[in-house]
């Protein structure tokens, strides 16, 4: 990505030696590190245990200090107090004082934003209704689990509405719902122009919302890039259809035979583990059974959703009435999405013929409808239709979950 | 400004909610509620009563000083370690304002937990207080020297000048004086000059020596002392400034002894504890003295010359009468014999002169020996210019030494409560800099380390008078070669400057002698100790934690 002057992170030549008693240097955990995050980007930083993405992320805010290399956050010093209100910082572990409660921390830390009592009152409502921890805001965050420890973690981190969002590891420890309601909300902050910085080794939930990846190892830079450039199979396309007939299926295979393509895998595609869950839990709140722990959370707070008054309600009905295959859409009452999964956009265009052929193929089922990035319940999909046989088509089952727009 | 509210607010919850603030509520509890019933002191209700807020201040103090320590230590060193100070480091705080917060926050915590301890060491007192006195002596005691904030003022350095010339010149006379600073010349290695100076100084201090003893003239008729200087201790004092006004109170004409012209007046005990034996007292306008004392009731003698303005029949028994006291000055003092006396007891006279008018008070004492004595004195012996003229007479068969730092006069001029509120700031002050110290010892070490730099580093502050009499230089430079000893000098020199000196600044001296503490010193205090010590302490702080890394690298 070309370097602009507007970038909200930037690194050069970042490099952190870590040197033990004696001053000698004992490991290199990030190494010559350039980085640049431009506004309204979602970043993650990938890479396996102990690859540098942590450090990173801390000198990034200043925790650490580099040993060579400059940082620049919104083009001043990592240290610089004045650029630490534009952020919000969600550790890989919920750091919070066991002491407190849930309202008594979120006001902690609204208080050091020199946020007036009434706006941050406000705020903390709206956060706890959004985390789910509204039932149990007034228990020491001590006794919390380590789920709705994250999420009062995650709260915190957006006491400020932010302008840079900087998550370490963010879903570890989450249940489902949480995680589903964590991409939720980066998809939500992204639209409404944030910026996203995060550090994981959960790759779907990196593939999920990220623009662009970096990808460390041992400190280094492995590969930077768009994630759908970096996912893209060039040499293969998925087609998604309802379900066809063997006689269909046959006659689909003769037609790509005859323009001297093999079909590769023909399969039904299945339900994520995920959207199950996400149902069944759906359905037991609806029953109203009693759960001590953190509730599902409500929709994302107000003053995240960019507002107040005409905007809001346009983002209201977006977020709520959206149509399904958005990315990440299967949203907290999405439980009963999954099927509807669009086609990778990302794939090449094929060949002319076989593309004419495939388009006659699809035409019921509209894929070429770009969905929109939103965090509503997808729309149901005809219930008969057998996705199976075109994924297997484009030999790319596994990917049969939608892929949101850049 | 509001950052640092927040983390003190913070701090403040945090610690009452680990619960320190309950152990130490508990804990002095046990301690205080047990101390009256177990520690009587000499016997006295005054003893027992000084005993109490003497153990009761200092408990307070060394308990609140550990909590403060182990806190201080921790609430910085435990954020770091547990990795709380990331979430707030990533905030628009800046780490000065952090710092500072916390320490205010520490600074709190030992406000309210001062004034806990305040209040039950207030509240036990007041209860002491109402405890039976063994006498009407004792009852003034503890109403005039412990429920009291009194100044206290030290004799003036006397003028030697003129007896120190006399001596030399006597020296001179007798033709001894070249051969006294011969024998000088071999301590001063043969320097003339020095060896006349020690020679002199030599002879201050004899004469000093001589001004601060009375010898028994005559052991077989110990009275005629009072008309031999020799036999006599004189001091002068100024400065004795008498603001606290008049004792007012009501009493009862119980008996009338008009033959002799006395009275007999019932009244409450605290307020006969402000009589003085032979002091003076209005009883409705009528000055009298005060010729008996008891718990409940005093004799007065009226004087002739009132009785012709106003007929001592105006008074009849049973009438209510308005009793007014003047107000009384107190001189404390501790002898010392310089042989054995039988009993261990010294007698005297003292006798207190106007330094103008020439107006006495006499009154004749039985004294142990090497134990602080008190006698009350009506404050009229005092003159309006605030001078006073102080002579002891010897009595005993044993030459009696009372040195100028042992005798003092002490002047009541305020009550008890606000002083003991101001001592309670002394000890704040003394906390806000330890907390400090924790402070910064906690931004960077881990809190055991912490823990034990504090402990080590406080006997620079409590027990400095010790330390640098340890350290002194000896008067021969030769003899100055032990490099340990060089070494400890200098670190405690540097100490000096940052290390306010606790010992000097502890409140409980004073409380427990009903000595005032004024505003002025407590000013004074609050600037060497948080303006400037706390200040430099905190800075210190400051910078290492702006400078050091709040995570650890983990790959």
């Amino acid at each position: 990505m070309p370097q602009t002057d507007d970038s909200i992170v930037r690194t050069m030549k970042l490099t952190k030696v870590f040197r033990d008693f004696w001053l000698r240097e004992k490991v290199t955990a990030v190494a010559d590190l350039d980085l640049e995050i431009q506004p309204r980007e979602v970043f993650g930083l990938l890479g396996p245990n102990g690859s540098g993405k942590s450090t990173t992320l801390k000198l990034i805010l200043g925790l650490l200090f580099p040993t060579r290399g400059r940082i620049s956050l919104f083009g001043k010093r990592p240290t610089d107090v004045r650029v630490k209100s534009r952020i919000g910082f969600l550790p890989e572990e919920s750091y919070l004082y066991p002491f407190l409660d849930a309202h008594e921390t979120l006001d902690f830390y609204g208080r050091l934003f020199h946020q007036a009592r009434q706006e941050r009152r406000r705020r903390i409502g709206m956060l706890l209704d959004m985390v789910g921890l509204s039932s149990v805001a007034y228990r020491r965050v001590g006794e919390y689990s380590k789920g709705m420890q994250r999420r009062i973690g995650l709260a915190q981190a957006l006491i400020n509405d932010p302008d840079l969002l900087i998550l370490d590891e963010p879903t570890s420890g989450m249940d489902p719902i949480g995680t589903r309601q964590f991409k939720d909300l980066i998809i939500t902050l992204a639209r409404r122009g944030k910026t996203v910085l995060l550090s994981s080794h959960l790759l779907a939930d990196v593939e999920d919302v990220c623009d662009r990846v970096c990808i460390l190892y041992g400190g280094r830079q492995r590969a930077l890039g768009r994630v759908d450039e970096l996912l893209a199979r060039s040499g293969l396309t998925q087609i998604t259809t309802e379900a066809l007939d063997s006689r269909t299926l046959q006659e689909v295979r003769s037609v790509l035979q005859h323009s001297g393509k093999d079909v590769l895998e023909v399969a039904s595609p299945r339900d994520k583990l995920e959207t199950l869950f996400l149902r069944i839990v759906s359905e037991a709140q609806q029953q109203h059974l009693a759960t001590g722990g953190a509730m599902a959370g409500g929709q994302v707070a107000e003053f995240l959703r960019g507002g107040e008054g005409e905007g809001e309600r346009v983002i209201e009905e977006l977020v709520s009435a959206g149509p399904g295959g958005a990315k990440a859409g299967e949203g907290a009452a999405g439980a009963e999405a999954g099927q509807a999964q669009a086609a990778p956009e990302a794939a090449p265009a094929p060949a002319e013929e076989p593309a004419e052929v495939l388009r006659e193929l699809v035409a019921p089922a509209q894929p070429g409808q770009e969905p929109p990035r939103q965090a509503g319940p997808p729309a149901q999909p005809p219930q008969q239709a057998d996705q199976s046989v075109i994924d297997e088509l484009m030999g790319n089952a596994d990917r049969s979950k939608p892929r949101k727009e850049s | 400004m509001g950052s640092i509210w927040a983390v003190a607010r913070h701090t403040f919850a945090q610690c009452l909610r680990m619960k320190i603030a309950v152990a130490f509520i508990i804990l002095l509890a046990v301690v205080l509620g047990t101390m009256p019933f177990v520690m009587k002191g000499d016997g006295t209700l005054a003893g027992q009563i000084r005993t109490f807020l003497s153990y009761g201040t200092s408990i307070t103090s060394v308990l609140l000083t550990l909590v403060t320590i182990f806190v201080a230590c921790g609430v910085v060193s435990f954020d770091v370690r547990d990795k709380q100070v990331f979430t707030v480091a990533t905030k628009p705080i800046a780490r000065w304002q952090y710092i500072l917060g916390r320490w205010a926050g520490l600074v709190m915590l030992d406000a309210l937990l001062l004034a806990v301890a305040g209040s039950a060491i207030y509240g036990f007192a007041q209860y002491l207080r109402r405890g039976p006195e063994t006498s009407a002596i004792d009852r003034r005691a503890v109403e005039s020297e412990v429920f009291a904030a009194r100044n206290q003022v030290r004799p003036d350095e006397p003028d030697i000048q003129d007896e120190l010339q006399r001596r030399i010149a006597r020296f001179v006379d007798q033709n001894r004086y070249q051969d006294a600073v011969e024998s000088y010349k071999v301590k001063t290695g043969g320097d003339e000059e020095a060896a006349r100076k020690l020679l002199e100084e030599e002879i201050q201090k004899e004469i000093l020596q001589a001004r601060q003893s009375a010898a028994p003239v005559d052991p077989n008729d110990p009275y005629r002392n009072v008309n031999d200087p020799r036999g006599q201790i004189v001091w002068r004092f100024s400065g004795v400034r008498l603001e606290a006004g008049e004792v007012t109170g009501a009493g009862r004409i119980a008996e009338l002894f008009p033959g002799v012209l006395q009275a007999r007046v019932e009244a409450d005990p605290h307020l006969i504890s402000n009589l003085i034996l032979r002091g003076p007292v209005q009883v409705n306008g009528l000055s009298a003295a005060v010729v008996r004392m008891e718990m409940d009731y005093f004799d007065v003698q009226f004087f002739a010359q009132d009785l012709r303005r106003q007929e001592l029949t105006g008074l009849t028994e049973g009438q209510e009468v308005r009793i007014v006291i003047e107000p009384t000055i107190q001189i404390t003092y501790k002898p010392s014999a310089g042989s054995d006396v039988t009993d261990g007891m010294l007698r005297s006279r003292w006798i207190v002169e106007d330094a103008n008018s020439q107006l006495l008070y006499k009154e004749d004492r039985t004294d142990p020996v090497r134990i602080a004595s008190t006698i009350t004195v009506p404050a009229r012996a005092v003159a309006r210019d605030g001078r006073m003229v102080l002579r002891y007479v010897n009595f005993s068969p044993a030459s009696v030494t009372i040195l100028n730092r042992d005798i003092s006069v002490l002047y009541r001029v305020g009550g008890f409560e606000m002083n003991f509120v101001r001592g309670l700031m002394l000890i704040l002050l003394q906390l806000a800099f330890i907390a400090g110290v924790g402070v910064l010892a906690g931004s960077f070490l881990s809190f055991p380390v912490a823990c034990m730099v504090c402990f080590s580093i406080l006997p620079f502050s409590v027990a400095r008078a010790f330390l640098a009499e340890a350290v002194r230089p000896p008067v021969d430079p030769a003899r100055d070669t032990d490099a340990f000893v060089i070494m400890g000098r200098y670190i405690f020199y540097g100490m000096k400057v940052i290390m306010p000196d606790l010992e000097r600044t502890s409140p409980a001296d004073q409380l427990v002698g009903g000595r005032h503490i004024s505003w002025l010193f407590l000013g004074e205090t609050a600037f060497w100790t948080v303006c400037v010590s706390t200040a430099a302490v905190l800075g210190l702080a400051c910078l290492i934690f702006h400078r050091r890394e709040l995570a650890r690298v983990q790959v």
